[in-house]
């Protein structure tokens, strides 16, 4: 119990070091990205003497990131509608009804979370080439549910248990259907269930890249993360461009997790213990 | 009179409970299937389809040809699957070990401190928001030798600095670094967590007691973080296996193969090399060998292992 302060100081001296070591490199892509660029090539690593924006506007115009944003804002809130209502309506169904074939269907649930991808790449290609969904935001979103759908039906059914039977009998008493139920009584009740339900499948499906990369060939169909990479292959030389197209990327996100860290860590966190 | 309109009151009741039982085994079904349909035309459907393709050589384009299992034996002689899988094996001791023993030490000494938890918790997350293309190139930045951190290392006096990527020996090294960077957050905030759930009181009689701080974390904290660490386990040997992001956009597994994973080498097979059929029977071999692992911990868990 002695030498406290000195105990206080050296642990917060090491939890800084290991900050440094966890936010560093994002630390030196905002530092690059307002950097001038004569001055990234003199020292890479320094501290910006003036800030400018030219990266910046560079990078926004010349990758087109304008329609890319649309795209990705486009399939994210597709995507979190369809996993929000047909993931509400499976948890609602395992959490609230007893019927045969529940356990089969948890267990293909959480067997459908842990294929690796690789596992239905190929297969889903040729699917999708028959289905004429290649190439298509449309593909693309039903691709993503489809994915992100176990994981979160775990999340809502957890969340959906915790909710009293009988508060939904006496709603069927009252005389409300079953389709009632769920929306007037169930969604109201979940809303900070569905919020964390959104954040995670926005937050997948705008940093998503191998299922955008493999299935989008059009430029102007491509999503925030595959546009990157396309800037990365065109611009590789230009790090200072590079890094302001990662900031870009990335910035929407982090504010969103800056507001809302609770849902998006609990969410990740619980959500894997539970599945 | 009276007999019949009995009888006819309980044929009617008889329908209407027959009709309501019909309604509860329908009514789940219904609210399962939009998800159901969902899950089976992109995941499930497509699974099955790979197990039987990986019984087929097929070039993408032409009819596919049944060939048994000769997929499975080309693959038991192929020396790049072998490189794969042993980078793979790789992988998975590397993050078994250090990122787990780095984000129980830290999360320990975070538990310990009065301000700041929430300030550190939520940076130490961080790099699991951030888009993996994003850091992955940052870090590729770092790791190059003309702008890198090898000039920063050079004029602080160190000679022979290390070629990150370029040197076959430490090129796995180096990308295992950057996704563990990725991942030790969330381990951190998993093992937080149920070191806050852990029992104050047992602590405190360590103390009375005369427990030293090591024998307190060794004895009284760590037993109760077992069913955290060994999920823990588990999650990460399951997605050690599954591991590609970080790899496809560093270095695509080389140089040479040097940091070629499973899951690359099969994206390789299937969309460069047009060998669909064989890139199948990489995927079923990969998924094999992760269902042996959760198989294995689920038979622990029968014996009584408390997961």
């Amino acid at each position: 119990m002695k030498n406290k302060p000195f105990e206080i100081v050296s642990r917060h001296f090491f939890l800084f070091c290991v900050f440094l070591f966890a936010v560093g490199p994002l630390v030196l892509l905002l530092m690059n990205a307002f950097k001038p660029k004569e001055e990234f090539l003199t020292s890479p690593f320094g501290l910006p003497s003036k800030i400018t924006f030219e990266n910046m506007v560079a990078a926004w115009t010349e990758g087109a990131y304008g329609q890319a944003f649309i795209n990705s804002l486009l399939v994210g809130v597709a995507t979190i509608i369809i996993v929000c209502i047909s993931g509400g309506f499976a948890a609602y169904a395992l959490s609230k009804y007893e019927f045969k074939g529940q356990n089969a269907i948890m267990a293909f649930l959480l067997l459908t979370m842990s294929v690796p991808m690789g596992l239905f790449l190929v297969p889903l290609f040729y699917v999708w080439q028959n289905l004429h969904l290649m190439d298509s935001l449309v593909g693309l979103i039903i691709i993503y549910s489809g994915i992100f759908l176990p994981f979160n039906i775990f999340l809502l059914r957890s969340f959906f248990i915790g909710i009293p039977k009988e508060l939904l009998e006496s709603a069927r008493v009252d005389g409300c259907n079953e389709l009632q139920v769920f929306m007037k009584l169930m969604i109201p009740l979940s809303k900070p269930v569905f919020l964390t339900v959104a954040l995670l499948v926005g937050l997948w499906t705008w940093n998503e890249f191998f299922f955008a990369n493999a299935f989008i060939q059009s430029d102007e169909l491509r999503t925030v993360s595959t546009k990157y990479l396309a800037f990365v292959g065109s611009f590789s030389s230009d790090w200072s461009k590079v890094s302001a197209a990662g900031l870009i990327s990335t910035l929407p996100m982090v504010v969103l997790y800056l507001f809302l860290q609770r849902q998006f860590i609990e969410g990740l966190t619980e959500g894997s213990i539970k599945g | 009179m009276s007999a019949d309109l009995v009888v006819m009151k309980e044929s009617i009741n008889v329908r209407r409970k027959n009709r309501k039982n019909w309604k509860k085994v329908i009514v789940p079904w219904l609210f399962l299937s939009p998800a159901l349909f969902l899950i089976i035309l992109v995941v499930a459907g497509p699974t099955i389809g790979t197990l039987v393709l990986s019984l087929t050589d097929w070039d993408g384009i032409q009819q596919p040809k049944f060939i048994g299992l000769e997929n499975y034996q080309s693959l038991l002689s192929d020396p790049n699957f072998f490189a794969a899988l042993g980078n793979n094996f790789k992988w998975m001791a590397l993050f078994c070990t250090v990122p787990i023993i780095f984000a129980l030490i830290i999360a320990y000494m975070v538990s310990k401190v009065k301000h700041g938890q929430m300030f550190y918790r939520s940076t130490f997350f961080l790099p699991q928001i951030v888009s993996t293309v994003v850091s992955a190139k940052v870090w590729a930045w770092i790791y190059n030798p003309f702008f890198g951190i090898n000039t920063l290392l050079t004029k602080w006096g160190f000679h022979n600095v290390p070629m990150w990527l370029g040197d076959p020996a430490i090129a796995l090294f180096s990308v295992a670094l950057v996704d563990g960077w990725r991942y030790w957050g969330f381990l951190m905030v998993l093992i937080l967590t149920a070191l806050h759930q852990t029992d104050k009181s047992l602590e405190e009689a360590a103390i009375v007691e005369g427990a030293n701080k090591m024998q307190i974390f060794w004895y009284v904290i760590l037993p109760q973080l077992r069913p955290t660490l060994m999920l823990i386990l588990m999650l990460t040997m399951i997605w050690s296996f599954a591991a590609f992001d970080y790899v496809f956009v560093m270095t695509n597994g080389g140089p040479g193969n040097a940091t070629e994973l499973i899951s690359t080498y099969m994206y390789k097979e299937a969309l460069q090399n047009q060998a669909p059929g064989y890139a199948s029977s990489i995927a079923l071999a990969m998924a094999v060998l992760s269902g042996i692992i959760i198989a294995i911990f689920g038979i622990m868990k029968k014996k009584g292992w408390e997961m």
